[in-house]
């Protein structure tokens, strides 16, 4: 858009977005800061910078507030949530796309009518049901109500975006003979990659940043997901100090930042995407 | 002969379906397991008296009911979140509107301000909590420091700890989180504006305030009311970041619908009562949900 703006509009326009960026960008770089200081260098002066790149307070992070192990099962939980999820919704998302189904409707609805009911609503239950079938501090108490939130905007994103896939090159496949498995491995998967990626990245950031359930689910110390074990190292300031924790906040922030600083444009797509979510 | 036609009929169709079944299978089956059967429980579970653990025993018919909506932190946990959300409609839309406006007519950097602007978005409501709550601290929180200098030491506060303040306080940190991702899609719809719109009526004359009145405000209509919606279902969700900054307190002056159900839950061991709060809660949502479809319908049809 080029548009000619009268001078004070632009430098109130740059003042506007240059601020509201510091604000926005400088909690976390402070923070950054600080992690890389002594914790009697941040007592002192919490403005000033670090003297050099100072890594003790990552090691105390990770041996004293078992943080290693917390990153360790994140990566787990998030890495075989996102797994599971989009197996699922591949092979859900192609059955209602391109296969016959009788009471395709009905079904369709039931994985959908899911977004009226909101996960708090069924916290209590869930943890009964998970003391219920015994799986408890598992992985599986993790991945499958994670997945029953991602269900419908997966089956909307990925479904919506096979519905494209026109029907011919299905039908002249079947001609040829092709199995069904086939059809949805060779031709259906593959052009689907870009909204299975995008899929991917919203499930990534739900199981990596989910606090609620992982804190009600799993109460054996070692099977901690880093987003709880932050909030309990942040209740530790008095035993570890403040910059082992600065540190700690600094590798659970980074860790998409530096993904979407990598690859800006599929996350923007991601998110955007994800906006029918509601 | 036509019923038994029909019943063959319905086996074929059924057996031609056997692939999709077992495609959709898996989803169907967790979904029952940890989303059908969990719901129909929480209606079950609110009629007893139950505590959390061995069989449901103790039926109390609708007490927990009666309980939860004469319980005067009830009403206050539904406040506060009312307030959290009703503040982050007016100042996390108008000011992403804002933003994404500047960065869509185009400004030096605009790439650099864009990536810089987003960031928030990435990190999660819990370390948002947790940095916030350093940043309010009284003591060596950089806000008090920063009044300081200002000269404004009169104004320095126990952010968190003071129930005047908690709320307010925990509502800008909120409202700082939502910015960027509404910024984001207001930003990516205004992008689809057709360049003509804009062009024919600065050569009409139009100003800048008109060209949003007129132009740009009725064409992001319908993203503003999706992103409304998503702010009241987020908001009615909110726990994460404010249990990290508050735990609810200071004497439950930022308790949440949501951290209300988990702490009378699993503090007070009152599952009960949980449930009939979480149903309340539903049913506040459900037929919030309700009202947004049926005036959107009502929107479509005239």
């Amino acid at each position: 858009m080029k548009k000619s703006w009268k001078p004070v509009f632009r430098i109130g326009a740059f003042v506007t977005i240059m601020v509201s960026s510091i604000f926005s960008l400088y909690p976390l770089i402070w923070v950054i800061l600080q992690s890389f200081k002594t914790e009697q260098q941040f007592l002192q002066n919490i403005w000033s910078l670090p003297t050099n790149l100072r890594l003790d307070n990552y090691l105390i992070a990770f041996q004293r507030g078992n943080l290693l192990q917390y990153f360790k099962n994140s990566v787990v939980v998030t890495v075989s949530t996102v797994i599971v999820e989009i197996i699922f919704i591949i092979m859900a998302a192609f059955a209602f796309s391109k296969l016959k189904m009788k009471f395709k409707r009905f079904f369709f609805n039931f994985i959908l009518l899911n977004m009226l009911i909101p996960a708090p609503v069924i916290l209590i239950p869930m943890y009964m049901q998970v003391i219920n079938l015994k799986i408890q501090n598992t992985l599986p108490a993790l991945i499958f109500p994670y997945f029953q939130g991602m269900a419908p905007i997966g089956l909307i994103l990925v479904g919506g975006y096979m519905d494209n896939i026109p029907d011919e090159i299905i039908e002249a496949a079947k001609v040829d003979g092709a199995k069904t498995i086939n059809i949805l491995l060779k031709i259906v998967l593959p052009i689907s990659k870009p909204i299975i990626v995008t899929y991917g990245i919203l499930c990534g950031m739900g199981a990596w940043n989910e606090y609620l359930w992982a804190m009600v689910s799993i109460s054996d110390n070692t099977k901690r997901t880093l987003s709880v074990g932050i909030s309990n190292l942040r209740d530790q300031t008095s035993s570890i100090g403040y910059t082992p924790v600065f540190a700690a906040l600094t590798i659970s922030a980074m860790v998409f930042v530096i993904l979407y600083l990598c690859m800006q444009r599929t996350f923007v797509r991601s998110v955007t995407a994800g906006a029918v979510k509601g | 002969m036509k019923e038994s036609n029909k019943t063959f009929k319905i086996w074929k169709e059924l057996r031609e379906s056997t692939p999709a079944y077992l495609l959709i299978a898996p989803t169907i089956i967790s979904l029952v397991i940890f989303l059908y059967i969990p719901f129909v429980n929480t209606f079950r579970i609110s009629l007893y008296n139950y505590k959390g653990y061995g069989k449901l025993k103790n039926f109390v018919g609708l007490k927990n009911f009666q309980t939860v909506l004469s319980d005067k932190n009830f009403y206050r946990a539904f406040g506060h979140t009312f307030q959290i959300i009703g503040f982050d409609l007016v100042f996390s839309l108008s000011i992403a509107f804002v933003l994404a406006y500047i960065l869509f007519l185009g400004i030096k950097g605009k790439r650099l301000f864009n990536t810089a602007l987003f960031i928030p978005y990435l990190i999660s409501n819990v370390v948002v909590g947790c940095i916030w709550r350093i940043i309010y601290d009284p003591n060596i929180g950089p806000l008090n420091q920063i009044l300081d200098v200002l000269g404004l030491g009169n104004l320095k506060h126990a952010w968190l700890g003071e129930t005047k303040t908690a709320l307010g306080s925990v509502i800008v940190t909120w409202v700082w989180k939502s910015i960027p991702f509404n910024m984001l899609i207001l930003y990516a719809n205004l992008m689809t504006l057709p360049s003509d719109y804009l062009e024919s009526s600065m050569l009409d004359g139009a100003t800048s305030i008109q060209q949003i009145r007129y132009i740009i405000l009725p064409y992001l209509k319908g993203t503003l009311a999706q992103l409304a919606l998503l702010t009241v279902t987020n908001g009615l969700r909110s726990f994460d970041l404010v249990w990290n900054m508050t735990s609810g307190g200071p004497a439950g002056a930022t308790n949440v619908v949501t951290a209300y159900i988990y702490s009378k839950a699993f503090d007070s061991q009152r599952f009960g009562v949980a449930s009939a709060a979480s149903i309340v809660m539903m049913i506040c949502m459900i037929s919030l949900n309700f009202i947004v479809q049926l005036r959107k319908r009502r929107g479509e049809s005239q």
